[in-house]
């Protein structure tokens, strides 16, 4: 797991970056900080406890690395590819995500809580135990994905697609849907409302 | 500090592995164990391949899904339990009370008692990891057989756990993993429970 030490800047808790004493906010250069991440993980086919949280990466590219125990909470992604990419107890809440390509990845029991998706694709993916809890998430597509123990709750979808996927045991309760294409998928066996 | 996700076919529920990357007496590393629901090859082969030493079994509730491997673990390995409840799976449990601190091998663990779900529902925080069992997973809160037991668990939650900083980590019971953030803003069943609390005040209002 990432580790959690804290920013040394003065009345700062947010957790420091790997290789750094300070968080992306008080690091003096983010744009280095970034180069100096990307390097790292560019050097490494699995990539373990890595805290990258709150840095921006532009065309970057994840494809086929494996990130166990991360964080990218708060971070912004643009145009990156993280095609046949591999997270496992990974966390990137509260992340921005647009033009991104997570197809033939395989993430599982890992959080996207409170992130924005945007032109982004999730086709032909592993996405077991994931959180979308709170995602805004819009022109995307699941297609061909199994979304088993995945969650939605309190999402907004707009122009999303989850055709042919599985949705046993998904929840999507309280999601708000405009133009979403649920097609060939086992619809019966998602759950879209609860008692709460 | 090394952290191990497995998911019990029996009840769909998760379990931790919590272990130290220090090894201490005997060259064995520190281990806990958190709601084993089941007991099996994969388990086991964790916990012997990391050379772990289990220093303790934590229960966050008497459910039968999140005790089933207990009886087997137990038979494996002698370790106390700790729970909210004395007995747990016909196994000697020691008692755990809202507030106190264990101290087991290196790792400090948090007590809150957040009833509701269960009367003895436990919520575990080890440095930056909440083990919430069914109290508290993504976007929801645990089932209650009544309004009441769902008042008392919204407010303890509330009151005990969402007053915490937001960057700990919730590692639910059933379901994937979130952050007390992502909780406070999300979460419907505490919503829900908020509006029918406000309901429920101005009803009384009226009558009276």
């Amino acid at each position: 797991m990432f580790a959690f030490t804290p920013c040394a800047a003065e009345g700062c808790g947010l957790p420091v970056l790997t290789g750094s004493d300070s968080c992306a906010l008080h690091c003096g250069d983010p744009a280095f900080e970034t180069d100096r991440i990307l390097a790292l993980i560019a050097g490494e086919a699995i990539v373990k406890d890595l805290n990258a949280a709150g840095l921006f990466f532009n065309e970057s590219d994840f494809s086929s690395k494996r990130f166990y125990g991360c964080s990218f909470t708060g971070s912004t992604f643009s145009l990156c590819l993280f095609t046949g990419s591999l997270f496992r107890m990974s966390f990137l809440d509260f992340s921005s995500f647009a033009d991104c390509d997570f197809s033939r990845s395989d993430i599982m029991y890992s959080s996207f809580a409170g992130s924005r998706f945007k032109d982004s694709t999730f086709e032909s993916s592993e996405l077991v135990h994931v959180n979308y809890c709170g995602c805004d998430i819009s022109e995307c597509t699941f297609n061909d994905s199994n979304l088993y123990n995945s969650r939605f709750i309190g999402a907004q979808l707009r122009s999303a697609d989850f055709i042919d996927c599985n949705i046993k045991k998904t929840f999507f309760v309280k999601a708000r849907q405009e133009r979403v294409s649920f097609k060939s998928s086992n619809t019966a066996e998602a759950i879209f409302d609860v008692e709460l | 500090m090394k952290l191990f996700f497995h998911y019990c076919l029996y009840g769909f529920s998760n379990c931790y592995v919590l272990g130290s990357e220090v090894p201490g007496e005997a060259g064995l590393k520190d281990a806990l164990i958190v709601d084993p629901g089941c007991m099996d090859e994969k388990l086991l082969g964790f916990i012997e391949s990391n050379d772990y030493r289990l220093r303790g079994i934590l229960i966050t509730h008497d459910h039968l899904n999140h005790v089933h491997g207990l009886r087997t673990l137990k038979r494996i390995y002698d370790v106390p339990v700790y729970a909210g409840d004395p007995s747990v799976c016909e196994s000697r449990a020691n008692l755990v009370r809202d507030g106190e601190s264990l101290s087991l091998g290196p790792f400090s663990v948090g007590v809150f008692s957040v009833p509701g779900h269960s009367s003895d529902s436990v919520v575990f925080r080890i440095e930056r990891l909440l083990f919430t069992g069914d109290a508290l997973s993504a976007g929801l809160i645990g089932s209650t057989a009544s309004a009441y037991g769902k008042t008392i668990l919204a407010h303890s939650l509330k009151d005990k756990i969402l007053s915490m900083q937001g960057d700990l980590i919730v590692l639910p019971g059933h379901g994937p993993p979130s952050s007390l953030e992502a909780e406070r803003r999300f979460n419907v069943g505490l919503t829900a429970a908020e509006r029918a609390d406000i309901q429920r005040a101005a009803l009384v209002r009226e009558i009276w």
